[in-house]
């Protein structure tokens, strides 16, 4: 099979945003502590290091998509994570959003805590309205990876 | 009436059902220690009632001074426990300040050149 970039950085992607998502959401409440056997501290620190290799696949991903429109390259990239449209837009808002509200959260719990309460509202909510968003994507595209199995035909000589 | 193509979303769906249920009668006992009533709630609710309810813009803006001389000795302390997740912390936050910038940048960027 013929990897391609933007096959890699999905699946990259959905890795990273699972780690994140069963960290992040053990970590929401007691109520969800058993996702995480009640280990907050090493959901934390999973969720952290998440994070950062997360913000480095979004960088990534920007630089390549910016890249892309500075060679005027039209070419659809079907599995990419962001993109003008459709659900890559919803995923591309999305990530902003929790990226900035996450990096609050990291930084103004040192001297603001309206701003931690705030920042982390947004980042709760976001994430709810991201995981359902991410089942409908999985219900939507699962076929997806069965036109991936299909031997493709071999081009005729001559 | 059932769509073939979907047999892999509920293969999935059915994969991880399973899973919640065995973990859930794993920790069917679990936290052994009294539960604080006040984490009931999630943590984002939690935040609203306790820093968000009455907040104002002039809140969100600035500092509370007095709450980082005690912050600061606790942080020293953590610091000096676990020198690697400090470490780990150091990069991580390296990490993350250094390429927001970028990041918002380059949105805004593609904002621009997506809309025209």
């Amino acid at each position: 099979m013929n990897l391609r970039f933007d096959f890699i950085m999905h699946w990259l992607w959905a890795i990273v945003w699972a780690l994140l998502a069963l960290s992040g959401f053990g970590m929401v409440g007691a109520k969800h502590g058993w996702l995480v056997n009640f280990d907050y501290a090493t959901a934390d620190f999973v969720h952290r290091l998440s994070a950062a290799v997360f913000v480095v696949l979004t960088f990534i991903s920007i630089a390549y998509e910016v890249f892309r429109n500075i060679k005027k390259d039209t070419k659809n990239l079907a599995w990419f994570v962001i993109g003008r449209s459709g659900y890559q837009l919803f995923t591309f808002i999305t990530t902003l959003i929790l990226i900035i509200t996450g990096a609050l959260i990291w930084i103004c719990s040192e001297f603001n805590m309206s701003a931690v309460g705030f920042a982390l509202l947004i980042h709760e909510y976001i994430s709810y309205i991201a995981l359902a968003s991410v089942i409908w994507h999985i219900y939507k595209k699962c076929h997806a990876l069965l036109s991936l199995k299909k031997p493709q035909a071999k081009p005729q000589k001559g | 009436m059932f769509d073939k193509k979907k047999l892999n979303f509920w293969r999935l769906a059915f994969i991880f059902t399973g899973f919640t249920v065995l973990v859930l009668v794993y920790l069917w006992n679990s936290p052994q220690e009294p539960k604080a009533m006040m984490m009931d709630g999630s943590m984002g609710n939690m935040m609203k009632q306790m820093h968000v309810t009455n907040m104002t813009i002039y809140d969100l803006l600035t500092s509370e001074k007095e709450k980082q001389a005690s912050m600061s000795e606790m942080h020293s302390h953590h610091q000096g426990q676990s020198s690697v997740i400090f470490k780990l912390n150091f990069l991580t936050t390296g990490i993350i300040f250094l390429l927001l910038p970028f990041i918002i940048g380059g949105s805004i960027i593609l904002a621009i050149v997506w809309i025209k």
